[in-house]
């Protein structure tokens, strides 16, 4: 009995260095957006740590 | 016709050495875009400045009206995601993601020429209701695949996507502004090419995360992964439909769960900034928007920490600590106001804040562990209608209750006091409710029809 025919090409097995670029390429699109949404937020952010921080020290 | 089938279900099983860590950037890629809706309030000044440029005239649109677009497109992100649930779990994530693409990046461009040609309703069926549909299929598109992938840990992996939904707010903010600024003009608010530009830039963003996604092949389980022998109390191994898990008590248990988190957070959100600057007097508008951006960095990073936590101490364990540290810290609030302690109120609010977050990542992974993975998706949509609920009840909930306090004589700082306290209460109700929680009735298992 032969092997069931499917309706595309088998894709061939992704390999080591393969799979290790895709997760670099991959998290890297979606890795520098957040993080520079992260830094804006942080700089709006900093003058309410600073004056919490010139209160402290008063 | 060919073309059109890379999209089918099939085609996006996994072929063998696949690493399941692909699959959170897919599903962050569409997260983080429609995330942008949290930032849509920095349209809402320009909206209104359209025809006068650098002040409204007459026949610019009112404040009033630009508020009824953010409303349009939540109240369409809870209906479409509880209508094309089950069309989502049967077309597979690809299929959906690449809709969600279109409709999002589609309501950017309908919204454009609608401001272009000065005609509002064109915005809100833009972005209001194609932008909404958008919303709603991509939530939900990438949770159950996400579930499957990481059956040993499900409360990580749904909160890793759903934490880009915060930070989509973190990227749309900064973005929409810098874009106006850049095609800012003496005869333009640079609205419309602004939103040209982000409709196509998120429509690229999203496509990149419906082409890197891929389902696990059935019956694959990580390397290792062996399921507990020891089963826990309301994590069943069975499946139920999303037909069957709205007749449940327990889907309308899980509703109102969610429905409490989410208006008691909107409560502190909304009025995060004019609270602060109301309860300390030396806090400047500039520092009180630090704390804003402060709390939208909690608000995301609570989705990740929070939910993977609830892997380790079950799903009711950590809603129990929402609830009841969550209206512990609501009903300290207004001390630490009267204390002078800046950084007491800062640090409450903020933990509140993460616990928000925490309950919008949680619930997909409490919803899998009470009714299977089968069509987890699918009932995630239907319990989606407790945020558009809450997002209407919640703030006009604080509004009417802060003007009703004020116009009693109460001043302004202690009408927050009372709405605080009213919210620990809804928190309390809230925990009555997670308490209730049981597993399903078998009765509402689903049978497959096949003999034998």
């Amino acid at each position: 009995m032969s092997a069931p025919q499917t309706a595309f090409p088998a894709r061939k097995p992704m390999t080591g260095p393969g799979v290790i670029v895709r997760l670099i390429i991959a998290w890297a699109f979606v890795g520098v957006p957040l993080a520079w949404g992260i830094y804006r937020t942080y700089l709006t952010a900093k003058p309410l740590f600073e004056s919490v921080q010139a209160k402290t020290k008063a | 016709m060919a073309l059109l089938s890379v999209l089918d279900r099939e085609r996006t099983i996994a072929p063998p050495g696949f690493s399941r860590w692909l699959v959170p950037p897919a599903a962050l890629a569409i997260h983080l875009a429609i995330g942008q809706v949290y930032a849509f309030s920095v349209f809402n000044n320009p909206l209104t400045q359209v025809i006068g440029i650098a002040k409204p005239v007459k026949g610019d649109w009112a404040a009033t009206d630009i508020t009824w677009i953010f409303s349009i497109a939540i109240v369409f992100l809870g209906l479409s995601a509880a209508v094309f649930g089950k069309w989502l779990e049967a077309a597979g994530p690809r299929k959906a993601m690449l809709a969600a693409a279109c409709c999002f990046g589609g309501g950017f461009l309908v919204s454009a020429l609608g401001v272009q040609l000065h005609q509002l309703f064109l915005v809100y069926l833009g972005y209001g209701v194609l932008g909404g549909i958008g919303l709603g299929l991509g939530y939900i598109s990438p949770v159950s695949t996400l579930i499957k992938w990481f059956p040993d840990r499900p409360g990580m992996a749904t909160g890793l996507a759903i934490m880009g939904f915060g930070g989509g707010a973190m990227i749309g903010g900064p973005l929409g502004v810098f874009l106006m600024e850049h095609f800012k003009s003496a005869t333009s608010t640079g609205i419309a090419q602004t939103w040209v530009v982000m409709g196509l830039g998120y429509f690229v963003f999203m496509l990149f995360g419906a082409i890197i996604v891929r389902l696990p092949p059935p019956g694959w389980k990580p390397a290792g992964y062996v399921p507990s022998a020891r089963p826990q109390k309301l994590v069943t191994s069975a499946q139920v439909t999303a037909d069957s898990a709205i007749k449940t008590p327990q889907f309308y248990l899980v509703w109102m769960v969610l429905f409490l988190n989410v208006t008691a957070g909107i409560a502190v959100l909304k009025q995060a900034s004019p609270m602060i600057q109301d309860m300390f007097a030396d806090v400047t508008p500039l520092e009180a928007g630090g704390f804003v951006g402060l709390l939208s960095i909690f608000n995301m990073a609570g989705r990740f920490l929070w939910s993977s936590l609830s892997d380790y101490i079950g799903r009711k364990s950590t809603y129990a600590i929402y609830f009841l540290l969550g209206a512990a810290l609501y009903a300290m609030v207004p001390a630490t106001g009267h204390m002078g302690s800046k950084v007491l109120f800062i640090a409450c609010c903020a933990v509140i804040l993460s616990m928000y977050g925490g309950g919008f990542a949680t619930v997909p992974a409490y919803l899998r562990d009470l009714f299977g993975t089968m069509q987890v998706g699918a009932i995630h949509g239907r319990l989606l209608t407790a945020w558009s609920a809450a997002g209407i009840a919640g703030p006009v909930l604080i509004t009417y209750i802060g003007q009703y306090l004020i116009d009693h004589g109460v001043s302004k700082s202690r009408s927050y006091d009372y709405t605080l306290y009213l919210m620990a209460v809804l928190l309390l109700v809230g925990a009555v409710c997670n308490f209730l929680i049981t597993p399903v009735n078998p009765r509402y298992h689903y049978k497959s029809e096949k003999p034998g």
